[in-house]
């Protein structure tokens, strides 16, 4: 019984987490977030098994937690309000060329992380050649550019 | 020509997928049933693991599915007699398959009768409860034989999941 709960209040608790931590969190992988998903992922460990080291303590922690991401992903499809509460929508950040300021400071993105992205995906140089600039759920910023 | 191909390429790959979606369904199902058995205790630690047998005043209490190195509980509650002292003896056997790690309360004296391991503890008052924490030392079942003061030998059987 408890091999199941542990798991569930983890996989919970890290997504709250997660999701109160904002888009751009973990979306741009540098070596001290990876080093950071690496002490979480060890942080949680001792919750998730306790000192049960069996092998079908294993079984059950690793169904739970794939068991509830199909689960979340058949509730997203069925309904769009979960969908957004879980993985939240797009958000445009520069319309025609102009950035918008108070936006890109609320979701902690800079014009330079556009130009990064620009520079990236689609080779351009300034501002004044984009488009638009997207926010994505996952945390990129997706350009498109000025024909 | 070539597109009738194509197309019966892209054909042959929906069929394929649709396998593939029947086969994802099944496998979630099958995840959701081995969860609800989890919950249940079919695997170690729920309501369908505990198990008891009752005796004479007493009751002996266990659980009939525990896991490889995870410690499990003999409990025998309502134990008591009129002098005081209790008797437990429990197959040999048995106690090669788990060992016993600790005893609440600790007993007065431990003796070898046979093939059986006597626990003598003294002074117990009526309903008092004797826990024995084991630790599963080999796998699958294996049945157990316990004697509480001389009465009719008890049978529990409990399974070790790896």
């Amino acid at each position: 019984m408890e091999s199941v709960i542990r798991p569930a209040l983890v996989y919970l608790f890290v997504l709250v987490l997660l999701r109160l931590t904002g888009k751009r969190t973990l979306a741009q992988i540098t070596t001290f977030d990876f080093v950071l998903l690496l002490i979480i992922s060890e942080a949680t460990q001792q919750a998730l098994i306790g000192e049960d080291n069996s092998m079908i303590n294993c079984a059950i922690v690793v169904s739970t937690l794939i068991g509830l991401n199909i689960l979340m992903s058949l509730l997203k499809q069925r309904s769009a309000w979960f969908d957004r509460l879980l993985d939240d929508i797009p958000l445009v950040i520069v319309a025609d060329g102009k950035p918008l300021k108070d936006r890109m400071v609320k979701a902690r993105v800079d014009e330079d992380d556009v130009l990064d992205a620009a520079r990236e995906n689609c080779g351009l140089e300034r501002m004044d050649q984009i488009r638009h600039a997207i926010l994505e759920r996952d945390g990129q910023i997706s350009i498109i550019p000025r024909r | 020509m070539s597109r009738s191909r194509a197309e019966e390429e892209l054909e042959a790959n929906l069929a394929f997928h649709r396998r593939e979606w029947r086969i994802q369904r099944i496998g979630w199902v099958l995840v959701a049933v081995f969860l609800a058995l989890a919950i249940a205790g079919l695997f170690g630690n729920g309501p369908l693991s505990r198990a008891y047998v009752d005796y004479g005043t007493g009751r002996l209490e266990y659980q009939q599915f525990v896991r490889y190195g995870l410690s499990t509980d003999l409990v025998i509650t309502d134990a008591g007699s009129a002098n005081g002292v209790i008797r437990v003896a429990i197959s040999g056997d048995y106690l090669e398959a788990f060992r016993v790690e600790r005893i609440t309360p600790e007993p007065a004296a431990v003796r070898m009768v046979g093939t059986n391991i006597v626990y003598e503890f003294a002074s117990a008052a009526p309903g008092a409860s004797i826990s024995f924490h084991m630790r599963p030392q080999r796998l699958w079942r294996r049945t157990a034989t316990v004697t509480i003061d001389g009465g009719a030998p008890l049978h529990l059987s409990q399974f070790t999941y790896p």
